[in-house]
């Protein structure tokens, strides 16, 4: 069985290392016309197989930033997702809410829903492990967490 | 009767009843909470609303303090809000970050409730109690978008 592995682990190394290439390719000519940009070098290797070919990783820059949105722009009222119809019906139905106690949790009172241990789930704590194994298995880091927490969202 | 008398009753209450209504671009700061920011009229002060739970803050807030002193503009201030409920986490948070800008502490949220931000980090930017633009959440490079937009409004740096 393992004469059958180490050739299909070889072709992934290969073929990684062929898109590596072919991405900092791609990138340099349009990064050739910005001067402040920075294209760093970088080899690597990771447990179990080689990667030789060089990886260009681009260190981004302001000046390679595209243009961001103007101030107007971000402040100007976002498009409705729901129906006039529906928004009056919404506010108009929240004396329920109200007459039961109930009140929203707003963007700033979500220290508590921020705790790892809010996370939910059989074992909260598990959790950590969880996302220290996904970490190290996909180097990247992120995308969970409480909406409202930084993310902008609603 | 009575039941027309209760539906007009319903009716009423789903017309009385208004949403909580946020600080955008363009209004006034009431009178209470720009006393307790205690901004200067003449300055466009950016008033940025982090926690020490808000990750972004934590990524933001040293960038911020970088181009606090960066910027030293005679028409430019920084404030801080600190808007963490507990004064101990608030505390320890501002002893972490070491900013060199004013900051208010806003444990009782009562400057945030007003601005009502749709997520955190916030930032305002302020002249003469009037909002002249907002920024909300995570934006990565918040030292160039804060430049650009100064620009924008008319800041020469």
């Amino acid at each position: 069985m393992k004469h059958l592995i180490w050739p299909i682990m070889l072709i992934t190394a290969t073929s990684g290392s062929i898109s590596a290439q072919s991405i900092s390719m791609s990138l340099a000519p349009a990064l050739s016309s910005d001067v402040s940009s920075q294209v760093v070098v970088k080899r690597f290797s990771t447990k179990g197989r080689q990667i030789t070919a060089p990886v260009t990783i681009v260190a981004s820059s302001a000046a390679s930033l595209p243009d961001l949105l103007p101030l107007n722009a971000l402040s100007t009222p976002q498009t409705a997702t729901v129906s006039p119809a529906g928004r009056w019906l919404n506010h108009g139905f929240s004396w329920i809410n109200s007459g039961l106690g109930v009140k929203d949790v707003k963007p700033w009172q979500k220290a508590t829903l921020a705790e790892p241990a809010m996370t939910g789930g059989v074992a909260p704590t598990l959790t950590k492990f969880a996302t220290k194994i996904f970490i190290s298995k996909e180097a990247t880091l992120g995308g969970n967490g409480v909406a409202g927490g930084g993310c902008g969202c609603k | 009767m009575r039941q027309l008398v209760l539906t007009a009753l319903f009716f009423i209450a789903l017309i009385t009843v208004s949403p909580t209504h946020a600080l955008s671009r363009g209004d006034q700061l009431p009178p209470t909470i720009a006393k307790q920011l205690a901004l200067d009229p003449n300055k466009i002060t950016l008033v940025d609303f982090f926690a020490s739970w808000c990750v972004s803050c934590r990524i933001e807030l040293p960038e911020i303090n970088k181009l606090s002193k960066q910027l030293s503009h005679a028409q430019l201030d920084f404030v801080g809000v600190e808007v963490d409920e507990d004064p101990l986490l608030a505390a320890e948070f501002l002893q972490e970050m070491a900013l060199d800008f004013r900051v208010v502490g806003d444990q009782s949220q009562q400057v945030i409730g007003a601005f009502a931000p749709i997520g955190m980090p916030a930032l305002y930017y302020i002249k003469d109690n009037k909002i002249l633009g907002v920024r909300y959440g995570a934006i990565p490079h918040i030292d160039q978008v804060i430049k650009n937009d100064l620009q924008q409004l008319g800041l020469i740096l």
